[in-house]
């Protein structure tokens, strides 16, 4: 009987994993809700849509290398596009929404690769259309390739927002400024790291020439404190912070747009960990709430791995070598846990890009004081319409865990499930109340809405 | 460290709380202490479906529920809460999907009728012009009373304790009692980090209690019973009133954001409030079967909470054989008649005084062999 | 060279490109306003990945239908969402 493995999700970390799981003779499924694999970092467009690439040619050959590794164990794989997980269970059950059914998978592994979304800080006229994520708007380029707006100004910080703003430019939008919270050459103070991802540093350079060729204008230490706009983004009012974050009076300035891309860090989609019964901790600039795991992606439920930025930020090349790690893992405990060459390499690569992943770690923190920038009347729960006030309010009444805040003033309710305003609810929990919430949300279904249609028609994967 | 007090509340649910501000209405000064292992609401009374019901077929329970109605009617005034319970009285629809429901919705509508309950009587057309999103196959009819409806469990609580608090009522979270003891007359009940002495012990921790009242030799047939609740996405209202479906044993509440909240019973074990594998697969044919509309509605998310069951799945009210030491137990419908079992609760520990319905659920009446089985039961 | 072809959203006829996403379309085409939430709020496409949910239009009826995951096709008839379903 050969062992039965699923990976969630197909990005970098799920598509080594399944490779790997494969070699050693598992039975692998890939579950991954795109029509294609590549995950966010590796988003493939449709075939049919011609059109320019605007990332480096460095990361497309790593894309295109991985993506051929992944077809050619295709055949020998069970790959399904297209399906989202909503519920996993204790018992080792993973429910699957294919479009007018569902299915039970009860496999002897898993393996999480799920990724990371990315982290917003409410501001007040945030949820004008034309205001994105900086991701949101690369996903756009690189599976549609085109440009999602024709005035951008690109804000956050860390290293996302420089590529969006330069790939933007190559797509024809006039980027109108870059603001970063910090100097984008402060991720050179870790020189081991830096040296450790030189191919990427590389690839960055490249991205900052393209920036100073389009004449973009650069603002290092300024934030966007209000989008402007009636039925959709006109201009974004920026500002500048000290060190700490405090916004500098009289630093404001205007700048007209029809794109807000903007990014502050990533959190982690571990909802399904923490459904399986999986020891969670807290990391809050790191992914928020993280499986705990071992240096091989294995969880405190003994049939659950977790591989990539779903274990805590970590990059798409430390995703794939550890992809290979944790798939290896998940293959079980037999005679092909035995070292293999990929298996070698895999842990030396990981190594060298985790030194990277930490210096880029380091420019995703975002100081408390920024999210002063969250005024009262700004929206923090989009699908809820819940206010700062709303959330106070709830906080003076002494509900301080996110599960007593939700109950009493319903942000997380709507339905993308907390994911964009959950942790923003923790982090202005603590600025404005003082009170740290320990423990996440009650981890329950829906990881996903499913209709009732759906879920009446049921199969278990036995009966196939 | 030790506290002294004159009443220990043990839960600060709405039976705790009810009848903590209660007792302050009825006698000012006493020292009242509540305690509760967990934090605001998180136990059933912030976890149910928030519903309430003047259509019962048992004299005590109609009774229970309409003096309740009333209260919630007026309990931003009494309560002095300006911010209100979110009070809606869309009235419940009782649904009939067989003669033999159909005969108890009869006998029990003359019972409510004696009390002045407005319910009405439908037959099966009327049901679908109240409700056209309802499956007609099977439906030979319901009743409906406009008075019934929903309200804010998390307000009323709140309520409850701001005014609770107000009358200098100790009310402390995260405090669990993990033993009570009795000696020369006086109650002790210690936590971790403290005892508490009191002359009177009032125990709400529905299916809990009987882990500390078996120490003191004290039996009380009470279970627990985990129930899943299903939520979908906001849609435009198309269920005004709550639905009950006595053959489904299935609730439907369209609350004011728009969401459809499925509160599905089935018969089972345990005290966790997780959610179990099969049970989106086994209630989702029973919730299209009942609402066809809402085949292509997402689920968007669900909840869990634990009921209490007693053998007649009635309350359990009064005094135990240890004097001075009282139990209120709910039996699934703690929210709903929380403000008269408070009333009757206060009345009963500050002066001996038994309300003839309290009588009727005293803990003495299993041994009795008393069993009163109400006809409207919406359980599997 | 992509095929092309049209759809029509709020009435107006849009381009397309085989392959394309509707959100993409409608960006092309100078859209964003793709629903108006219970509150009367525009809203448009964030998360560009499917997550966030802003993005729900009615296309060809079907409420709630993310425009960033969904492909284009010749003639479907796309709407803002307004309100609920």
């Amino acid at each position: 009987m050969r062992r039965n493995v699923v990976v969630i999700g197909a990005g970098p970390a799920g598509m080594a994993a399944a490779i790997e799981a494969g070699a050693r003779n598992c039975e692998v499924t890939v579950l991954d809700e795109s029509a294609r694999p590549g995950g966010q970092i590796y988003r493939q467009a449709d075939p049919r849509l011609s059109g320019a690439e605007f990332a480096e040619p460095t990361e497309l050959a790593r894309k295109k290398r991985l993506l051929r590794r992944f077809e050619e164990v295709g055949r020998a794989i069970d790959y399904r596009a297209g399906v989202a997980v909503y519920a996993a269970f204790r018992n080792g059950e993973i429910h699957v929404h294919h479009k007018d059914h569902t299915e039970v998978l009860k496999p002897d592994a898993v393996v999480l690769a799920t990724g990371m979304r990315e982290r917003a800080i409410p501001f007040p006229g945030w949820t004008l259309p034309g205001v994105m994520f900086a991701g949101g708007a690369q996903a756009i380029l690189k599976a549609q390739r085109t440009s999602p707006g024709r005035v951008a100004v690109v804000a956050g910080c860390g290293p996302l927002p420089i590529v969006v703003a330069s790939q933007l430019t190559r797509a024809g939008t006039r980027v109108a400024a870059l603001a970063s919270l910090r100097s984008p050459l402060a991720i050179l103070r870790d020189t081991s790291g830096v040296w450790h991802g030189r191919d990427v540093m590389r690839e960055g350079v490249r991205y900052g020439r393209s920036l100073l060729r389009a004449g973009v204008t650069r603002l290092a230490g300024y934030v966007p404190i209000r989008a402007l706009g009636g039925e959709r983004l006109e201009a974004v009012q920026l500002a500048r912070v000290d060190e700490h974050g405090h916004v500098v009076p009289g630093t404001q300035r205007e700048i007209a747009c029809d794109l807000l891309a903007v990014n502050y860090g990533f959190i982690a989609n571990s909802e399904l960990a923490a459904m399986s019964g999986a020891r969670m901790h807290h990391d809050p600039d790191g992914g928020f709430w993280l499986p705990e795991t071992d240096d091989e992606g294995r969880t405190s439920v003994h049939w659950l791995f977790v591989a990539g930025d779903a274990a805590g930020l970590r990059g798409a090349l430390v995703a794939e070598s550890e992809g290979t790690i944790v798939g290896a893992a998940a293959a079980g405990p037999s005679a092909s846990t035995e070292s293999s060459a990929a298996l070698s390499e895999a842990i030396a690569a990981r190594r060298r890009y985790a030194a990277f992943a930490r210096a880029v770690r380091k420019t995703l923190t975002v100081p408390a004081a920024l999210w002063s920038v969250t005024t009262d009347d700004t929206v923090v729960c989009r699908c809820e319409n819940v206010r700062l006030s709303d959330i106070r309010l709830a906080l003076e009444g002494g509900h301080h865990s996110l599960n007593a805040i939700k109950r009493n003033a319903r942000p997380g309710m709507g339905w993308c499930g907390g994911r964009m305003c959950m942790h923003s609810v923790a982090t202005l929990a603590e600025l404005h109340a003082g009170v740290e919430p320990r423990n996440m949300m009650t981890p329950r279904p829906m990881a996903r809405p499913v209709p009732f249609a759906a879920l009446t028609h049921q199969r278990q994967a036995d009966a196939q | 460290m030790t506290a002294t007090v004159d009443i220990l509340v043990i839960g600060a649910g709405v039976y705790g709380l009810s009848s903590a501000w209660w007792m302050t209405r009825r006698r000012s000064g006493a020292r009242i202490m509540v305690v509760d292992e967990g934090e605001f609401a998180s136990g059933a009374s912030g976890r149910n479906g928030a519903g309430f019901r003047m259509q019962w077929g048992l004299d005590l329970n109609i009774q229970l529920s309409k003096e309740s109605t009333a209260f919630f009617e007026n309990a931003a005034e009494l309560l002095d809460y300006p911010r209100g319970i979110e009070l809606k009285q869309d009235g419940y629809l009782v649904l009939a999907h067989s003669q033999n429901a159909l005969d108890r919705l009869n006998a029990s509508i003359e019972i409510q009728h004696r009390y002045g309950v407005p319910s009405e009587l439908l037959d099966a057309d009327a049901c679908m012009k109240m409700v056209p999103a309802l499956n007609r196959q099977r439906l030979v009819g319901g009743t409906y009373c406009g008075k019934d409806g929903t309200a804010s469990p998390f307000r009323l609580l709140d309520a409850l304790l701001v005014a609770s608090r107000r009358e200098r009522v100790d009310v402390r979270y995260g405090t669990r009692v993990e033993r009570i003891e009795k000696r020369n007359g006086v109650f002790t009940a210690s936590t971790k980090d403290e005892t508490i002495e009191a002359r009177q012990v009032l125990l709400c921790t529905d299916w809990a209690a009987p882990q500390l009242l078996q120490p003191l030799d004290v039996e009380l047939p009470v279970t627990s019973l985990p129930k899943e609740v299903i939520v979908t996405v906001p849609c435009t209202p198309r269920v005004k009133p709550i639905l009950i479906s006595l053959e489904h044993h299935i609730s439907v509440n369209q609350v004011a954001r728009g969401s459809i909240i499925f509160v599905v019973s089935r018969a089972r074990e345990g005290s966790m409030i997780e959610s179990t594998p099969g049970f989106l697969t086994w209630a989702a044919p029973k919730i299209i079967d009942l609402l066809p509309g809402v085949a292509e509605v997402p689920v968007l998310r669900t909840w869990g909470g634990v009921s209490s069951v007693t053998p007649d799945m009635q309350p359990i009210l009064g005094e135990t054989e240890i004097e001075g030491l009282y139990v209120a137990v709910s039996s699934y419908r703690g929210f709903m008649t929380s403000p008269a079992v408070g009333r009757m609760m206060a009345s009963l520990v500050l002066d001996g005084v038994v309300d003839p319905v309290l009588a009727q659920l005293s803990p003495q009446r299993f041994k009795l062999g008393n069993v009163i089985l109400e006809p409207l039961l919406n359980q599997e | 060279m992509s095929t092309t072809f049209e759809f029509t959203f709020e009435g107006k006829s849009i381009t397309a490109r085989e392959g394309q996403s509707v959100a993409a379309a409608l960006l092309e085409a100078g859209e964003r306003c793709l629903r108006i939430d219970e509150a009367g709020n525009a809203k448009g496409a964030v998360c560009g990945i499917g997550v966030c949910w802003e993005c729900r239009c009615s296309i060809d009826g079907v409420p709630d239908t993310r425009a960033c995951v969904t492909e284009a096709r010749p003639g479907i008839i796309v709407r803002r969402q307004q309100g609920l379903r």
